[in-house]
């Protein structure tokens, strides 16, 4: 469980948005993310001692909100609506730990070795791009079964020639490294088809263009494959950027969660919902059934400019299934800006909102735990609000106390997200962090309404 | 799905879920044995301070016991001669609520009686001393604490539990029945206190502890004291109704505590006047008197406040039959049913707790007063004030007299009480044998005329009466009594004046001044001595 994360050679300089991050010198090249122990069985008697406390924060978290719940038992009885939703978010987040914790592994089977092509559409990301090209190289599977198909989509900065170096770097070792040049920007989701219809490979595997993938995530993303249902497969995707500030710490945390947990609870039934853009695969052939009703999707009488990854995933699970490997390494570069992380935060809930009730509209076919908990989480979602509300504002006002439970339940919710992160990451810093999202869920719950209200509005539909 | 579950899993699972489970449910259940119906977040706050100050408390109490090892006792040895009873509600964080002590001053209270080697006794002890099955030592006192409160509780206990204080707790018991109160305690956290060993517990009346109608229009009556209305016959109740009514609250509350609880109640504190914040409509007047009288029947003894008609102490039941002066002076300050007690009030310090209690021990004779600080005048009615050398009486508006008299004095015999005053208007009144307001001797002092009177529960019997011309208004005149054996004698500037052999009863001093017209009486006494009639300096008390 606690393999070490080796550190991946550090771009020049990492840039998100219009914010300038850091400027990273040689020594951080030489600092490891985490040591390498010598001796591998003391580090096995030690690890265990370490997690031995956080273990015990876990299990006294869950105890301690279970004791919540009991303990406003009777004003959950006396409204009806509260004491429901109460009981069916602390079900519902179990529920995830529940069904992550029976998620099958699979091995990596050497005998079936489908051809893979990377499809990476970019603009004007010249600081990454080229390392993120570069490893293509460097995975570990057979060179001869890639093809890398890059597109870059109106970039106005030094995007293209970055392009070109770094794809003929490439092409000594992988056979075809086709650049596509659009003089005029026509959006992610045409870059995406353009790239997927190029490549001729039997798996399609999108790359974001400030993504880095691990040598061995191609062969952990393959191997789910071999089952015929499978048409999408969502790698894990972890937060490059992570110790720039506790926005960032934050949001490390928030991203391995919502991998480890949530997806892979939605993989236990084949009903991933969203095989994020950053690194996720797609079988070709199921890809081109509706590639371009992806692509021509409208949605309030204009066409659909965001969400482009979730939109996909969703295509694909009406006939087939998405799944998540835990073992297909990736890390992407998040906004370490409040500013920046909030419009990103609008964005995806608009898309979370319109894609959502597409499928739900279909969900209801599949299987009956994955169903319930999808509409489950619908309700949860649209119905947040509204308790927070009557939490933060309705009932300061009417009963002139804090809302002490609400908020210690919320708190103490994150709290077991933070230590199940620490136990199986082993990184220690992760209180701030945790008190960081709280915070953040506080402050932004007022996004999912918004979302709905601005819906039709695509102001916001480019990154 | 592409799921694994394997045996290892599920069993893993499964034991967890039931860890969980067993968890929750404990602690819901040990949360019910000790606290009942108390909400949670009320028992997790409350009683981990109290869970906190319990430890702190045994600390300092084997602190304090390994001190007292080291340190001389100045504290002397002796037994009881009347012991006081304190009087608390809740103790409080507020330090501007009137009604209850805040935790600041009671620690501070607490600690001063401490030091100057005061012991809270048990309620058992207090009723074996009482009865004379038990005496107690010197500097004993009672803690009460009235309406079964959870901050009478809570943070009082770790307090007594440092210095060994016993206290009492009296219950209203239909209060103590409410579900999730987070005001009083509830049947399982009052099986706590008893089970400390430091607690006690009496009645408090079965639900009379608040406002009933006792009129149409609903105005609010005190239980014990007035006829209630009653709504549906739209008329107030009958004398016998009203007796029958606190006849079955009483013996109900008496009844459920011992059965619910397992201990004798032999005790009822009345929750009147002052206590309730209720001032009734006093539509019966014979109806606290009827209380008093009814709660004789069902419990031993009775609690009520200090009324300034009374010593402060309280004095053990006498068997003896009345064969001499000392013994008749016993049955005269026992306790027949009614205990007083002391209300402690929320800005009372330390200091002015320990006066107060000091000023009621027993003071030993020869006794002296030049009026710089109080010693314990009890101002029967009237207004009186000292503390600048000289003790002022002034009759108010509507009373004809003013009276006070000295407590601690109550145990004296056979000696001679002189006073210098500034008189110059009514009837100057020497009291000597005082034993309650209405109970003494007195030498009566007008302008050329001395009488000696004897007043049993203000019925007054006139013994002698002398003309002497020396007697006139002035200022350091010197009346003065003398008590000793079956003779009073009145003095007059240290000379007799007058005498009556009538004496059946001693007691203490005390100083009244009256005039026909009302709110004329006034009066300045500047010093007093008491002599005692032995060869020693000391007085015979009574034994």
């Amino acid at each position: 469980m606690n393999t070490p994360i080796t550190m991946p050679p550090i771009p020049r300089i990492v840039r998100v948005g219009d914010e300038i991050s850091r400027p990273r010198t040689d020594d951080d090249r030489k600092v490891p993310f985490r040591p390498i122990p010598a001796d591998l069985s003391s580090q096995g008697i030690r690890s265990w001692l370490d997690d031995l406390g956080p273990w015990l924060m876990f299990f006294f978290s869950i105890y301690v909100v279970l004791m919540l719940k009991l303990i406003t038992f009777h004003s959950l009885f006396d409204h009806m609506l509260l004491g429901f939703y109460s009981i069916l978010i602390t079900t519902y987040i179990l529920s995830r730990f529940l069904f992550s914790y029976f998620k099958k592994a699979v091995a990596y089977d050497g005998s079936y070795q489908p051809s893979v092509a990377f499809v990476v559409p970019a603009k004007n990301e010249e600081d990454n791009i080229a390392e993120t090209i570069r490893r293509f190289g460097m995975v570990d599977y057979p060179m001869e079964k890639i093809e890398v198909i890059i597109i870059d989509d109106g970039s106005t900065d030094g995007t293209l020639a970055q392009m070109r170096l770094a794809a003929a770097e490439l092409r000594g070792k992988i056979g075809r490294v086709e650049v596509t040049h659009w003089e005029v920007n026509r959006g992610k989701r045409e870059g995406m088809a353009e790239g997927a219809k190029q490549a001729r490979n039997d798996i399609v595997i999108f790359v974001d263009s400030d993504s880095f993938i691990e040598p061995d995530c191609v062969k952990h993303l393959t191997k789910y494959f071999s089952d015929p249902m499978i048409g999408a497969v969502s790698a894990h995707t972890d937060v490059f950027n992570r110790d720039t500030n506790v926005l960032t710490r934050m949001q490390t945390i928030r991203y391995y969660i919502s991998f480890r947990v949530y997806k892979a609870a939605e993989s236990v039934f084949g009903t991933v919902t969203c095989c994020p853009g950053c690194c996720s695969a797609y079988r070709r052939s199921y890809l081109m059934e509706f590639i371009d009703e992806w692509l021509n999707q409208i949605f309030l009488g204009s066409k659909c400019t965001f969400g482009d990854d979730r939109s996909l995933t969703n295509y694909m699970i009406r006939k087939y299934r998405a799944v998540y490997s835990e073992d297909a390494k990736a890390f992407t570069v998040v906004p370490d800006t409040f500013k920046v992380y909030m419009k990103q935060q609008q964005r995806w809930k608009k898309s979370w909102v319109r894609e959502t009730f597409i499928a739900g509209s279909f969900m209801w076919k599949k299987n009956p735990i994955a169903a319930f908990s999808f509409y489950a989480y619908m309700f949860l979602a649209f119905i947040s609000p509204v308790i927070f509300f009557r939490a933060l504002i309705l009932y300061p006002i009417q009963e002139h106390q804090w809302p002490v439970v609400y908020l210690l339940g919320l708190f103490l919710m994150l709290v077991i997200h933070g230590i199940f992160y620490r136990i199986n990451t082993g990184q220690r810093r992760w209180m701030l962090a945790t008190v960081n999202f709280w915070f953040n869920t506080v402050i932004l719950m007022w996004q999912l309404p918004w979302a709905v209200v601005t819906l039709k509005d695509s102001r916001w539909g480019t990154r | 799905m592409y799921i694994d579950i394997s045996a290892k899993k599920i069993v893993f699972i499964l034991a967890l879920i039931l860890l969980l489970m067993i968890s929750v449910y404990t602690t819901n259940t040990e949360k019910v044995h000790y606290f009942g119906s108390t909400p949670f977040f009320y028992t997790i706050i409350v009683g981990s301070k109290y869970a906190m100050n319990s430890v702190v408390a045994d600390i300092e109490k084997t602190t304090l016991f390994a001190q007292s090892f080291f340190s001389r006792s100045t504290i002397t040895q002796g037994e009881e001669r009347g012991i006081p009873v304190l009087t608390y509600h809740r103790i409080v964080n507020d330090p501007n609520d009137t009604s209850n002590v805040p935790l600041a001053t009671f620690r501070d209270q607490m600690q001063t009686l401490k030091n100057a080697g005061w012991q809270a006794v048990s309620l058992e002890d207090f009723e074996a001393y009482l009865k004379g099955e038990k005496q107690l030592p010197d500097r004993s006192f009672l803690i009460t604490f009235d309406d079964g409160a959870k901050e009478s509780f809570y943070p009082a206990d770790p307090i007594l539990q440092a210095f060994n204080y016993h206290a009492a707790m009296y219950v209203i018991v239909a209060s103590s029945q409410t579900p999730e109160s987070t005001y009083y305690l509830s049947p399982q956290e009052i099986q706590w206190i008893l089970k400390t060993g430091r607690w006690s517990i009496g009645s408090h009346s079965y639900d009379g502890h608040r406002p009933y109608p006792a009129d149409a229009e609903g105005d609010a009556g005190v239980f014990f004291a007035d006829r209630l209305w009653i709504p549906n016959q739209a008329r107030l109740e009958t004398p016998d109704e009203f007796a029958t009514r606190v006849t079955n609250d009483l013996t109900h509350a008496k009844n459920a505590l011992q059965q619910t609880y397992g201990v004798p109640i032999d005790t009822f504190a009345f929750p009147l006047g002052n206590e309730t914040n209720i001032t009734g409509t006093a539509n019966y007047p014979a109806g606290a008197s009827t209380t008093e009288a009814i709660a004789k029947n069902i419990y031993t003894f009775g609690f009520l406040q200090t009324n300034n008609q009374g010593f402060t102490y309280n004095f053990p039941v006498s068997a003896a039959p009345a064969t001499d002066i000392a013994s008749q002076t016993k049955n005269m300050l026992a306790t027949d049913f009614v205990v007083r007690r002391i209300h402690v009030d929320h800005d009372w310090n330390g200091a002015r707790l320990l006066a107060i209690l000091e000023n009621g021990r027993e003071k030993g004779l020869p006794y002296q007063d030049d009026f710089t600080q109080d010693n314990g005048w009890i101002t029967s009615w009237g207004v009186t004030d000292l503390g600048r050398n000289n003790f002022t009486l002034n009759a108010t508006s509507q009373l004809t007299s003013v009276a006070s008299f000295l407590d601690g004095s109550e145990l004296w015999n056979d000696y001679s009480f002189d006073m210098s005053a500034n008189w110059h208007i009514g009837y100057l009144i020497a009291e000597a044998d005082v034993t309650d307001s209405k109970t003494y001797d007195a030498c009566v002092f007008s302008p050329g005329k001395v009488e000696i009177q004897s007043s049993t529960d203000g019925v007054t019997q006139t013994l002698a009466s002398v003309q002497n011309p020396k007697i006139q208004f002035g200022d350091g005149v010197r009346p003065g009594i003398r008590v000793r054996g079956s003779t009073i004698e009145c003095a007059w500037n240290f000379s007799a004046v007058a005498d009556s052999f009538a004496r059946v009863h001693a007691g203490g001093i005390g100083v009244q001044i009256w005039n026909d017209t009302p709110g004329t009486a006034a009066l300045q006494v500047n010093s007093i001595i008491v002599r005692p009639f032995t060869t020693s300096s000391t007085s015979t008390p009574i034994q």
